[in-house]
């Protein structure tokens, strides 16, 4: 079949249509039960430490941790996942530090949005001892704060005053500059006992700079709880140099989930994570939830 | 490449590309182009890696424009076998993406824009 020329009139109303939708390069809503499986764009989960996707179907249960499991959860835990019935949990035992998924994300991206739903933990209340700030998320391009020349942001969260609660914040590294100290951003971002097993969805913006004078990067954070129908800013910072590092890429390249909490917490506190999206454009639409076609493979021209 | 060519080649063949497409024995090029034949192989899962039915997809959608950036035309694709696509265009650089489309009208992820030089 050939065809040539297809109807400009055709175009135009197709055209205008798909400006509507989201871009998105990669959705997991952990149904597969397999991290390890191929997805578009490149996407891979990456190295982690205390993550797992569960399950409550029948009961709690991990099914995957760096490869197939079945292990039942403790009696009583609620691993309930916000859309279909797996998602990523982050476990933290008492007293323990680290729990950190990362990623790689396939490719560069001068903008990027990424959006996820988190749930507070039933029990969660932030811990006490100094410092007190515990990992939210990074971003970066070439590698991890001093370990790349690119930029890195990182949001973080410490207790509020003397409270169980969390103020939110960010640091950052600048391209070819040393960290840039936590800048306080969002008071009570999560209330103890209040918010305890309320899921919150996220979504971060990281734009890179037009060259390395332009001083034009930016990054925001939106977050909306799950009985809110839109999106309250919680954080941005604008005019910083977050341009790429000379070696490349050219683009936003890597990140992590969660991780070091200095504090740690006094009781087992457990994450959990559900519909991870990565899109170049805008993710602020909360009801652009369907996971999408893969993309067809194998395209080639001849 | 000067993309004012097929945009009036278009509304010479309006009538013919409202009819569809003409037929497979049409092997003359206009001075000046070439074809494009592009394959791609359906999907098997969505983005979040559960399967999906071939029967899911009612069809392709292709996009190509003169950067990867920029792809103002869009051809429909009928028909969840079809995998191969043949396409007349003027000779010089020309970025392609497809997607699946999904029965109730959902477009699936496009691919990385594909280069080609006729």
């Amino acid at each position: 079949m050939r065809h040539i020329f297809p109807s400009l009139i055709v175009l135009g109303l197709l055209s205008l249509g798909s400006t509507t939708q989201a871009e998105i390069t990669f959705l997991d809503s952990f149904e597969s039960a397999d991290m390890s499986a191929p997805h578009g764009n490149g996407f891979r989960w990456a190295g982690n430490n205390r993550t797992a996707v569960v399950t409550m179907d029948p009961g709690p249960r991990e099914v995957w941790r760096n490869g197939p499991r079945d292990v039942s959860g403790p009696a009583g835990a609620d691993w309930s996942a916000i859309d279909g019935a797996h998602s990523l949990a982050f476990f933290y035992p008492a007293g323990e530090f680290w729990s950190e998924q990362r990623f790689n994300l396939g490719r560069a991206y001068p903008e990027i949005w990424i959006r996820y739903w988190l749930r507070v933990p039933s029990n969660f209340r932030h811990g006490h001892t100094p410092p007190t700030n515990n990992k939210f998320f990074a971003l970066w391009m070439d590698g991890y704060s001093q370990h790349g020349d690119g930029p890195t942001i990182v949001w973080n969260f410490w207790r509020q005053g003397q409270t169980d609660s969390s103020r939110f914040t960010y640091s950052l590294n600048e391209t070819g500059q040393p960290d840039g100290g936590h800048h306080a951003h969002y008071d009570f971002f999560i209330r103890s006992p209040e918010d305890q097993g309320r899921w919150m969805q996220v979504v971060l913006y990281a734009k890179m700079s037009t060259n390395a004078t332009s001083m034009d990067g930016e990054s925001r954070i939106w977050r909306r709880w799950e009985d809110e129908s839109e999106f309250t800013l919680i954080g941005q910072t604008t005019g910083k140099n977050f341009s790429a590092p000379p070696n490349g890429p050219n683009g936003w390249h890597a990140g992590y989930i969660m991780g070091w909490s200095n504090p740690a917490y006094a009781e087992d506190t457990v994450w959990l994570l559900d519909g991870f999206t990565v899109s170049d454009t805008s993710l602020l639409d909360p009801n652009d939830t369907r996971s999408r076609l893969s993309p067809p493979g194998g395209f080639q021209v001849q | 490449m000067d993309w004012r060519i097929p945009r009036i080649a278009a509304l010479v063949l309006l009538a013919s590309s409202l009819g569809g497409c003409i037929g497979d024995g049409g092997g003359e090029s206009a001075v000046g182009t070439a074809t494009v034949t592009l394959t791609w192989v359906a999907p098997t899962h969505r983005a979040d890696g559960s399967a999906v039915a071939l029967s899911d997809i009612s069809g392709y959608r292709l996009y190509y424009g003169p950067t990867p950036d920029h792809l103002p035309h869009v051809v429909e694709i009928e028909g969840q076998d079809t995998t191969t696509y043949e396409l007349e265009l003027p000779v010089g650089s020309v970025y392609f993406r497809i997607s699946a489309m999904e029965s109730d009208g959902t477009e699936g992820m496009k691919t990385e824009a594909l280069a080609h030089r006729l």
